[in-house]
């Protein structure tokens, strides 16, 4: 059977790709840390469950990524002729669910405890034959775990840009969600110490919109790359210039009287069809494999392109 | 900080305290004339200590909480746990005894009024 070719990364590439893994083993080991912590500060709460239920979904993206991109370096097989390239999209799909499902939690507590009418009481706590408000410690506790998730977030979404690692970017958003949810807690928290019961609350709501729209857009995006979508650029959605490169490299050949490409992402690099309407005939194969190596020699991501012959473009 | 939602605190200070109480022998007795108990005596000394005059009911844990949830009643006594369920419908203090965990009741978000108790107990003030 016809096997993918291995994909030959640029060395910037694996390195990237090194740093990237590098943070993602480390903010699983650091998000594991505070479930080991709390776990045993807090006991078998019901608060506690929810924390690490919010923990766990925090876990998703980082390993979805790790596994993704592990998955993805394996080679083409009998039973998977197109290789494994596609693993990091599933990943993606996995990290905008828990994203979405984070957000979904965050908006139906707040709306509860809305309903629930019931003013927060924050009472004291005893340290060391002292008592002081426990709400000094539960600040002290989210400014422990928003510092470093803002730090692992804003390090994910710059390592996510150079592999071009969708999965990545919503691990990154997955950083943001948490850590902007510690921030809400801080706003509850504050608000609670002045006399505001429901700014606990509503500050949730208000994050959890934010998070919600990320997920959702990360939802989009990623069930559309698996359905097939052009490529387009990481952050800004913009349609990717490998299709006009690829297809400006077609038209620039001098037996090329038209041509036409379709591309998709399979993860990090790119596949594609092209039909091209030649002047001339003679030594076609020749030409085609050519103009094809000479394409994947200017693109690495531009894996596999498959080139058609026609007498004219298809409509 | 923290701050009272109502200004329960500021309202007991030499004013008045309205303790709600629930039979729970010997802790509380309602049975009595007027409530009795280690529990009673405890809140009896935590009104001296507010200078505030203390008026007490007697009433069902379930209309207690009513009562602290409509501010009708400042504190609620009568041997709460740490594993009341009400605990998530009003506040709850330190446990008041070491050895028993009990805990006394008091309306939801009344922060500052909550501290205050709260450094009562732990300074041993309210103890026998």
């Amino acid at each position: 059977m016809m096997l993918t070719t291995p994909v030959e990364y640029p060395k910037s590439f694996l390195a990237a790709e090194r740093r990237a893994k590098r943070i993602a083993a480390w903010s699983i080991i650091y998000v594991v840390s505070t479930i080991v912590f709390m776990g045993l500060t807090m006991g078998g709460s019901q608060a506690m469950k929810t924390v690490w239920f919010d923990d766990i979904l925090g876990l998703i993206p980082p390993v979805s990524f790790l596994v993704g991109a592990a998955v993805a370096k394996r080679r083409a097989t009998a039973d998977y002729p197109y290789g494994f390239l596609r693993a990091p999209m599933i990943g993606h799909l996995a990290s905008a669910l828990a994203l979405i499902a984070f957000g979904i939690m965050l908006a139906v507590e707040a709306v509860l405890a809305l309903l629930e009418h019931t003013p927060p009481s924050i009472g004291g706590t005893v340290v060391f034959g002292r008592v002081i408000w426990s709400g000094w410690l539960m600040l002290a506790a989210l400014a422990y775990s928003i510092v470093p998730m803002a730090i692992f977030g804003h390090s994910k979404e710059k390592a996510a840009l150079p592999i071009h690692d969708r999965a990545l970017l919503a691990d990154a958003a997955m950083a943001r969600a948490d850590w902007l949810s510690g921030g809400a807690a801080v706003a509850g928290v504050v608000g609670v110490g002045l006399g505001f019961w429901w700014a606990d609350a509503v500050a949730a709501l208000v994050v959890s919109l934010d998070i919600l729209h990320d997920g959702a857009q990360q939802i989009r995006g990623a069930v559309s790359r698996l359905i097939g979508a052009p490529p387009r650029t990481l952050q800004k959605g913009r349609e990717d210039v490998l299709i006009e490169d690829v297809k400006r490299h077609l038209l620039e050949l001098d037996w090329v009287a038209g041509a036409d490409v379709r591309l998709r992402e399979e993860g990090h690099v790119v596949f594609g069809e092209a039909t091209v309407v030649p002047r001339v005939t003679d030594d076609i194969g020749t030409k085609l494999s050519d103009a094809r190596q000479a394409i994947r020699q200017r693109h690495w991501r531009m894996h596999d392109l498959t080139i058609t012959v026609a007498a004219r473009l298809p409509p | 900080m923290p701050r009272d939602r109502k200004d329960t605190l500021a309202r007991v200070e030499h004013g008045e305290l309205r303790a709600g109480f629930t039979h729970h022998p010997p802790e509380v007795d309602c049975h009595a004339g007027g409530p009795r108990g280690d529990e009673v005596a405890m809140i009896e000394r935590l009104a001296a200590k507010l200078e505030a005059r203390l008026v007490t009911t007697c009433a069902s844990e379930a209309e207690l909480v009513e009562d602290l949830r409509a501010l009708r009643i400042d504190i609620a006594a009568g041997a709460f746990d740490g594993q009341s369920p009400w605990r998530k419908r009003a506040g709850a203090t330190l446990p008041h005894s070491r050895h028993s965990g009990r805990r006394f009741l008091v309306p939801p978000g009344e922060n500052a009024w909550l501290m205050r108790v709260d450094r009562l107990i732990a300074s041993a003030e309210l103890s026998p």
